[in-house]
């Protein structure tokens, strides 16, 4: 006789069968899989670097495609995915892979831009590293080439997707400190370097790759991989590494992610040594206007912020501060905002459940992803414009709609890189 | 003529003239010597051995200003590059100061002085630099001396020779950059080309039309036809087509490319209307699914009644991507008059088309398109007819799993989805009326058929496995590397591999099992499938203990770390690891944060544990892991540690090594000589993240570097 089955036991059978194994959860605040998506979405990962590997934890079942000009990064990620996924040096030829249906690009800041764009152009959606770009000319070309290309672009500072950003956002647009008048950013100093001598590169090394559009210089150890982020002409230092978050958690919460400042006023001391040309120490002032702001990133901060964690932002109201220690996947906000529940009616900021799960999400259902490229590259430039009137050593007063700077040539310059052949945006 | 002077005082104003020139002469002689001694002082201390000394240099440099360029370039090759680099930046803060709004007689002085430094004898560094600080602040003037530069021996010269022409704005360079097209070699003369599209004036467009046509190399055309493109010039379009009408040596997906570009800027900055029919001809024609998609979504703005057609006839796209951005633009139309403009459509769309368009009516007005889906209820067409049956709520007849499996199948993809969802709906019947066989089998083709839709495969694969049927943990273990299903799967084998294995057939139950124990899952399926396996009797960290790994610890969970400083700290597990008592393995908190100890677990294929994977906090932290191994005898070995990032090890409460430091992973980079006593020896690591990459490896070999075969010994 055939056994009858209840709907009642079916569904329970079906949808509770993980539970007859009664597994256990080894942590429950931090178990794996736990922001995995849930939506299959192949992937290309280009840059495998800490970054890049980093990225493999998330999309470690959903990487199809491997891209990195050192032959050891290569071979590191594919031993860490586990099984076969194809393998290049040249990222083109993982754009001409057919099958992927987003690109993560996790390289130093000077390749952002132009793989953002052929990625885009060759119909692939894309997570690119913060900070977006390194020139404002790169900016504009990503923004328009997703918008022209229909594609999701999402900048990795994942800061945004934070609860507690979340939380600071609607604590301080819900007026609890009245309006702000002043976002003061703090990190901690740039380092110095030392020297090593120009060489050849190592064999597993593609190093004209790596200097890709970049203007030609020799292979020294202390600018390769993580050392990029120390070099004016490749990173461009804390500023762009850790203002990136800092900033794009100040747009977040101050709705500011289609303008820019209208002044920039940077000065800053340079290495005392080494090859490393960041400087070590640094402040700089944005002026912005309707509504009227000020953004200042100091670097050292302030000794009382500094003593809470290495960097983050206070945000002056007219009736308080509140604190927001962090800015990337550690963003902590005062316990006042943390505990605050925004009334019916309160302000409602983009919910994100987590950075890599909103982009996979939006890839599936075409909405905006929470760090969309138009606001990366909004706060991408505040970098760029800080690096910029440092390096030429005076104040510049900026244009936000047109995007170029007022009545100075040489810094309007800057604004654009030309890039060795054969690469273009 | 007379000035009306004596010639006493004329002659006393002679006088005085001359004296004033004399003492005038003196007094620049003696300027002129203190900017000597000035200059000299200067460039002494950036020489200077002293950092700081050198570094405030730098600021000098502008008070100095043009007269430092050429000593500071002698000093830019300096054989200490401190003192070279000093150089160079003041260099470039003279540049920048010259390039300063207002500052153009300095800038016109500092150009010249630079122009003097690319002499044929420059060296390489310098040519390099110079030309890039003449791209800052270089104008008309310094263009010949550039345009020099691109006949230099020296390939990289010449590369950034070309890039400061493409950074000066005005003719004089776009002229030099045509001269430089005309007479560099063949390969060569494409990125002149791109310069000056760049640059984008009519007559840079000119030049680079000359280059469009038939006549010019594939690989030069190209560049010409991309630079129209790229400066939105109407006359690109000509010249594209008659290069996509026949084949021209250039890759065809390429010049679709650049022929969408075109489109896209007429369209926005020349004329829209004069933009849609090279849209309309790429839908048609253009090889990549992705550049119709684009053709679509820029010809068809979302919510546009205009473009319906254009919609209606892209649902008969060979590509789904196109036929998904055709049907959810339909579905998302929007206004008065949709509703007629559906039903029109319907009434002119052909056959195989009139599914989905029924379907967004449908979306759009249920009432009104239920006559519609009455009369097509009765249609031939089964896609037609399963859509129309979807809207009358009538898919659950058992009699339609033929046409629903068909229509799931090969159907339109707007009607596939919703085919597959009849298939299964049919098949849980089947399953709540207890036949097993056609549940099982309507699940599993449910499961092939479902392949866009994650939350159908789901829906498919738990019916699968709660079908009972055998072959049902095949189907699971074929879905382990899904990229959606793997979990899911993963927890379906393992529940049905303890089964197989308590049925006595270990051998299958365990293979089932290391597929899911070495694979990339959620740390509780993975330690779930190692404790099955355990329990049949088989360990699967037995080769890798055996080669000296040890890949099961107590782990706390992540701490925050905020630099060196903090790296040094003695959290609760290190103060407690160092006194008396030992680790108590209570939880404690951090300020506002609790860390508990827990057992990590990972069958790695290398003996590294990756970390990232295991927290939800993955940057800026810190974990302490712990481990006893207990051995026969008292014995000198080595333990070989890897880390990505930093780490730091303790051996039964004294500290053996500590390593700050930002790496990546590499396997025993680490070596610790260190003497296991007889017993249970305490081993405590401490393993810090910054960001990116998180891992480590531990594995114990004896003085010369052979492992140690953990399997003998205990560990806890």
């Amino acid at each position: 006789m055939r056994k009858k089955t209840s709907r009642r036991l079916f569904l329970k059978r079906s949808a509770c069968l993980g539970g007859a194994l009664a597994l256990p959860a080894i942590f429950p605040d931090g178990i794996l899989g736990q922001n995995a998506p849930n939506q299959k979405v192949r992937t290309g990962h280009i840059g495998l670097g800490g970054m890049g590997t980093g990225h493999l934890g998330f999309f470690k079942d959903y990487a199809s495609a491997l891209c990195d000009v050192d032959q050891a990064h290569l071979d590191r990620a594919a031993s860490r995915i586990g099984r076969y996924v194809p393998k290049y040096k040249d990222f083109r030829r993982l754009l001409d892979q057919k099958d992927l249906d987003g690109v993560i690009i996790a390289t130093p800041d000077h390749w952002h831009g132009i793989m953002c764009v052929l990625a885009c152009e060759a119909g692939k959606d894309v997570y690119v590293q913060k900070p977006a770009c390194k020139t404002i000319e790169e900016g504009r070309a990503m923004v328009d080439a997703a918008r022209r290309n229909n594609r999701i672009v999402q900048v990795g500072s994942q800061g945004r997707s934070t609860s507690d950003a979340f939380k600071a956002s609607q604590y301080i647009n819900d007026g609890n400190i009245g309006k702000i008048n002043h976002v003061e950013c703090w990190h901690y100093n740039n380092p110095v370097g030392g020297f090593k001598p120009d060489g050849e590169p190592p064999s597993e090394l593609d190093w004209d790759m790596w200097i890709g559009p970049n203007r030609y210089v020799p292979y020294n150890s202390e600018r390769v991989h993580f050392n990029f982020r120390w070099l004016l002409d490749f990173g461009g230092g804390q500023i762009r590494d850790r203002g990136a978050h800092v900033f794009s958690v100040a747009f977040f919460v101050m709705q500011s992610d289609f303008t820019g400042p209208v002044s920039v006023d940077a000065t800053g001391r340079p290495p005392e040594k080494g090859l490393w040309d960041c400087p070590t120490e640094m402040e700089i002032r944005y002026e912005f206007k309707n509504p009227d702001w000020v953004l200042t990133w100091t670097q050292p901060g302030p000794k009382e912020l500094i003593k809470l964690g290495g960097f983050g932002a206070r945000y002056h109201g007219d009736d308080g501060t509140l604190i927001v220690r962090g800015g990337d996947g550690g963003t902590h906000a005062e316990e006042k905002a943390k505990k605050y529940e925004s009334p019916p009616g309160g302000y409602a900021p983009y919910r994100s459940p987590g950075h890599e799960r909103n982009w996979v999400d939006c890839m599936i259902s075409r909405k905006r992803p929470i760090m969309h490229i138009e606001s990366g590259v909004r706060v991408a430039s505040l970098c760029i414009l800080g690096n910029l009137s440092y390096r030429l050593g005076r104040k510049l007063q900026w244009d936000p709609v047109a995007e170029r700077v007022v009545g100075d040539e040489e810094a309007n310059r800057f604004l654009a890189q030309p890039y060795r052949s054969p690469w273009r945006i | 003529m007379t000035t009306g002077q004596t010639p006493g005082r004329r002659a006393r104003r002679y006088l005085i003239t001359i004296l004033a020139a004399l003492l005038g002469a003196s007094s620049m002689d003696f300027a002129s010597a203190q900017e000597d001694a000035d200059l000299k002082a200067f460039l002494t201390r950036v020489r200077s051995e002293d950092d700081n000394v050198r570094l405030a240099a730098r600021d000098e440099a502008l008070r100095i200003g043009v007269r430092a360029i050429d000593p500071l370039a002698d000093l830019m090759l300096d054989t200490r590059r401190d003192v070279a680099i000093t150089a160079r930046w003041s260099i470039e803060k003279i540049v920048h100061h010259a390039g300063r709004p207002g500052g153009s007689e300095e800038r016109g002085e500092v150009c010249a002085k630079l122009r003097g430094l690319l002499t044929p004898e420059a060296t390489l560094l310098i040519k390099l630099e110079v030309l890039t600080w003449l791209g800052y602040i270089g104008g008309d003037r310094s263009v010949p001396v550039v345009a020099r530069q691109l006949s230099d021996s020296n390939r990289h010269v010449r590369e950034t020779a070309r890039l400061t022409l493409e950074r000066i704005p005005g003719r004089a360079s776009i002229a030099a950059l045509q001269t430089g097209l005309e007479s560099a070699e063949e390969s060569v003369k494409p990125r002149f080309l791109y310069s000056l599209g760049k640059n984008g004036s009519p007559d840079a467009v000119a030049t680079i039309a000359k280059y469009a046509g038939e006549k010019t190399p594939p690989a030069l055309r190209f560049e010409a036809l991309e630079c129209l493109a790229r400066a939105g010039a109407l006359e690109g379009v000509a010249h594209l087509e008659a290069a996509l009408a026949k084949p021209s040596g250039m890759s065809p997906e390429r010049l679709w490319g650049e022929y969408l570009r075109l489109a896209d800027l007429i369209q926005d900055k020349v004329d829209a209307g004069k933009a849609a029919p090279l849209y309309r001809r790429a839908l048609a024609d253009a090889p990549h699914d992705y550049q119709r998609e684009h053709a679509l979504h820029r010809a068809c703005p979302e919510g546009s009644l205009k473009s319906l057609n254009l919609l209606v006839a892209s649902l008969g796209d060979a590509s789904a991507r196109v036929r998904k951005l055709a049907t959810r633009r339909l579905r998302g139309l929007g206004g008065v008059g949709v509703v007629p403009a559906l039903k029109k459509a319907y009434d002119d769309a052909p056959r195989a088309l009139r599914s989905a368009v029924l379907l967004a009516m449908a979306k759009r007005d249920a009432k009104a398109s239920r006559p519609l889906a009455e009369e097509a209820a009765e249609a031939s067409d089964p896609a037609l007819r399963v859509a129309a049956l979807s809207i009358l709520g009538r898919l659950n007849d058992p009699e339609l799993e033929d046409t629903l499996l068909k229509v799931a199948g090969d159907g339109p993809a707007a009607v596939r989805s919703i085919a597959i969802d009849g298939v299964l709906g049919i098949a849980q019947a089947h399953a709540m009326a207890g036949r097993s066989g056609p549940a099982f089998a309507g699940f599993s083709r449910g499961l092939e058929l479902a392949a866009a839709s994650d939350a159908q495969r789901s829906r498919a694969l738990a019916g699968v496995l709660s079908s009972g049927d055998k072959r049902a943990i095949d189907v699971a273990a074929e879905r382990l590397a899904d990229p959606v299903l793997a979990g899911e799967a993963a927890r379906g084998v393992i529940d049905l591999a303890l089964k197989i294995g308590k049925g006595g057939d270990a051998e299958r139950s365990a293979k089932y099992l290391q597929k899911v124990a070495s694979g990339r899952f959620a740390q509780d399926v993975v330690v779930a499938a190692m404790d099955a396996m355990i329990a049949i009797g088989r360990d699967p960290l037995a080769p890798l203990s055996r080669q000296g790994f040890v890949l099961r610890w107590q782990s706390t969970s992540p701490i925050r770390h905020r630099g060196a400083d903090s790296f040094d700290h003695a959290h609760v597990p290190e103060r407690q690891f160092t006194s008396k008592d030992g680790i108590d393995f209570q939880d404690f908190e951090i300020g506002p944060r609790r860390v508990i100890w827990r057992e990590i677990r990972q069958l790695s294929s290398d003996g590294m544990l990756d970390l990232a994977p295991l927290f939800r906090r993955t940057s800026n932290v810190l974990i302490y892991t712990y481990v006893e191994i207990e051995t026969p005898a008292a014995q000198d070995i080595l333990f070989k540690i890897g880390s990505d990032d930093g780490m730091g090890c303790w051996l039964n409460g004294k500290p053996l090594k500590k390593n700050y430091v930002m790496r990546g992973f590499k396997l025993d980079e680490d070596i610790v000589p260190a003497r296991l006593e007889k017993g249970t020896n305490k081993v405590l690591l401490k393993v810090l993240q910054g960001d990116g990459g998180w891992a480590f490896s531990f594995r114990v070999t004896d003085r010369d570097g052979k492992p140690i075969d953990l399997t003998r010994w205990k560990l806890h």
